[in-house]
């Protein structure tokens, strides 16, 4: 297996089609993803790659196991969000993060909800699960909270797993733009009846000159020096990104990472898929403390853990398409980037290598960069936003 | 997929109106423009239909492998994919504006970009041979021209556009970037090189603001001679002589029986300057355009 890393940098923005559609609201109206989700660029990179086996075995129109076969090898690892100003070479503190669930801006103040237990408090849900009742919640703070801005900059997001509140609410994603297309008859020259669409595109070029990129580790079988070999088609109409080599340094964890804490707080770089939905894989029901509780171990993770807490936000839909086959894929509910996860060991003892679990992934569908997280530190103790 | 890339030049002959529908501001029918930076720019999807039929003259096997088949049913019925069906070889991308033609008090018109349009164009530019290197960022406003600049006031040393009075400050890269893009089109060399000039970059979101053509337009009544009611309307258009770059990229041909590999699909899809008619409004003249990619292999390999 090789290592493959690079930008990619939509030339003409991106169409990222989301689950919903052409015709379940208006006629031809699409809505886009607000980021790609790691899925269609895996999807994009075996596209380079079979093509290019194929093209070397001098096949022409495969049939689906065959691209299934050629392409299987090629995943997705760590991927990055990355915003930098023209000219610049692509560094660390390029890096843009999804805004923590366990974040709240409250007064122009970003605020951090602190989990602590509270027994008397109740879930709004089914009350069929005591383990998912007994978990400890935030006080929010008083004040209407705003509603979050959806990228932090990496001196944002560094300070926030160290504990620190960011002075600087966060960053707008890139700026959407709806696209409205005609088919024309070639004949009349008139609007084809019921060909009329819109595409919403994320453009990547923002009114401050800084342009947003896709930074990717991709692993695949075989020597191939400078794969993706140039352009990619990338998402809906097949939109062109560059491609741009890239240091592995920009994939590695920060030094200021805290290292050692005496609890843990995962928060997920990108969305992750858990066999049963929210809850992260390893964990079972069993009772600690006298109560009821979610605990187990953990990929990368020291010791028996227990769940403490899940901030975690709406569930993401994704739904995949079969290009070799023609046909959509099952579709899955993901848990979203930015949700957050606090733990604490069964044996009480601190966590003393946070380093370790920088952008590790958990959950399944790892090869789809899928479940990669961001470990900060913990006071379970802590009770003061 | 492993694609080989193409850029292109695309040169207004006529005022080109890519509109993006009706909107509620001043004027009635804008140009489409990246949102974020305002750069007006062609929709991929509109070149691709127009090149289309511009090729139709392609063996059928050929036509239908670059652009992918027409689809036998419109709307949602035609969604279904059959037996065959496959997407076209050829990728269009958008054509970004990187000279807009704006009216001067000297030599009547200058063909006016700027560093941040320059940079844009390096990047689907690069891989050919003698791209010119990098403008760097200048504090405005200034304008930088090449040596023997039509469009600069002699006796004041300054270049009068629209509304703005700049300061000129003459250096060689931007005659470098005139003669580059006039490669395409070599017969018009002479116009661009003398007419070529860097302003800096927020001089350049003033006058895509400001120095795009706005039309008025009525429609008559016939049986009254007189102005129809409600149909009175502004449209805006780039100006002619406007240029733009575009890249296009092709993988080989996903038609069975129908072997090309990407270079055929790039040399059958812009084997010539196409004289093509782009945007809306067509009836009244606008869109007429030219393409035309530059000459000579590129340095290093696209692939």
């Amino acid at each position: 297996m090789n290592t493959a890393r690079f930008a990619l940098l939509p030339r003409d923005g991106l169409f990222c089609k989301d689950g919903r559609g052409w015709y379940t609201s208006d006629v031809g109206r699409s809505h886009s993803y607000a980021w790609p989700p790691p899925s269609t660029l895996r999807g994009a990179l075996r596209a380079v790659w079979g093509q290019r086996a194929l093209q070397v075995r001098g096949a022409r129109a495969p049939s689906a196991e065959e691209w299934e076969q050629a392409t299987q090898g090629v995943s997705l690892g760590r991927m990055l969000s990355l915003r930098r100003p023209l000219e610049e070479p692509f560094a660390p503190r390029h890096r843009m993060w999804p805004t923590p669930a366990d974040a709240l801006v409250v007064g122009g103040r970003v605020r951090r909800l602190l989990p602590r237990p509270h027994p008397e408090v109740h879930t709004l849900g089914t009350e069929d699960d005591d383990a998912l009742e007994a978990l400890w919640r935030p006080m929010a703070p008083a004040g209407k909270p705003k509603p979050p801005l959806p990228f932090w900059t990496e001196e944002s997001l560094v300070g926030w797993l160290r504990g620190q509140a960011p002075s600087s609410p966060g960053v707008t994603g890139p700026e959407r733009r709806v696209d409205v297309r005609v088919t024309l008859n070639a004949a009349s020259q008139t609007a084809e009846p019921g060909m009329l669409y819109q595409a919403e595109v994320l453009e990547m070029l923002d009114g401050e000159e800084r342009e947003w990129a896709l930074g990717l580790e991709c692993t695949h079988p075989g020597e191939a020096s400078g794969f993706p070999w140039g352009p990619v088609g990338l998402g809906g109409k097949r939109r062109l990104a560059l491609a741009e080599p890239v240091q592995a340094e920009l994939f590695t964890a920060p030094r200021e990472l805290p290292d050692r804490s005496p609890g843990l707080r995962l928060i997920l770089a990108t969305p992750a898929h858990f066999r049963r939905g929210w809850l992260p894989d390893g964990l079972e029901r069993e009772e600690h403390e006298g109560r009821p509780c979610w605990m187990g171990e953990l990929p990368g993770v020291e010791g028996r853990v227990v769940l403490r807490a899940a901030l975690v936000n709406r569930p993401m839909e994704l739904s995949t398409w079969d290009m070799a086959r023609g046909k959509p894929r099952p579709t899955r509910r993901l848990v979203p980037a930015g949700s957050t996860y606090f733990f604490e060991r069964v044996d009480g003892r601190p966590f003393t290598a946070l380093k370790t679990l920088w952008l590790a992934a958990w959950g399944s569908d790892h090869e789809e960069g899928l479940g990669r997280v961001l470990p900060g530190s913990w006071n379970p103790n802590e009770e003061d936003t | 997929m492993s694609m080989e890339t193409r850029p292109y030049l695309l040169h207004a002959l006529s005022p080109l109106h890519a509109g993006t529908g009706r909107s509620v501001g001043i004027i009635d029918l804008p140009i489409a423009r990246l949102r974020a930076t305002n750069i007006p720019f062609i929709p991929g999807s509109s070149i691709k239909g127009v090149l289309r039929e511009a090729r139709r003259g392609l063996p059928e096997g050929e036509w239908e492998a670059l652009f992918g088949p027409l689809r036998k049913v419109s709307g949602a019925e035609g969604d279904e994919a059959w037996e065959g069906d496959h997407a076209g070889a050829l990728v269009v991308g958008d054509a970004r504006l990187v000279a807009l033609p704006v009216r001067s008090f000297v030599g009547t018109f200058a063909l006016v970009s700027s560093p941040l349009l320059l940079e844009l164009a390096r990047r689907d530019l690069k891989g050919l041979e003698g791209v010119p290197e990098r403008l760097k960022r200048v504090e405005g406003p200034l304008a930088r021209v090449g040596k023997g600049n039509v469009t600069v006031a002699p006796e004041h040393g300054k270049l009068f556009l629209e509304d703005l009075d700049l300061d000129v400050q003459e250096e060689p890269a931007v005659e470098a970037w005139a003669r580059f893009l006039a490669r395409a089109l070599p017969e018009e060399e002479e116009l661009m090189r003398e007419r070529f000039v860097v302003v800096d970059d927020e001089t350049m979101s003033f006058l895509l603001e400001t120095a795009t053509q706005v039309d008025t337009r009525v429609r008559i009544d016939s049986t009254t001679g007189s102005v129809a009611e409600g149909a009175l309307w502004q449209e805006e258009s780039l100006p002619a002589e406007t240029l733009l770059v575009g890249v296009l990229a092709a993988g080989p041909s996903l038609r069975q029986k129908t072997p090309l590999g990407a270079g055929d699909v790039l040399n059958r899809a812009l084997r010539e300057t196409a004289w093509l008619q782009l945007g809306g409004k067509a009836t009244v003249g606008r869109g007429r355009c030219r393409m035309a990619a530059w000459p000579g292999p590129s340095k290093e390999s696209r692939r």
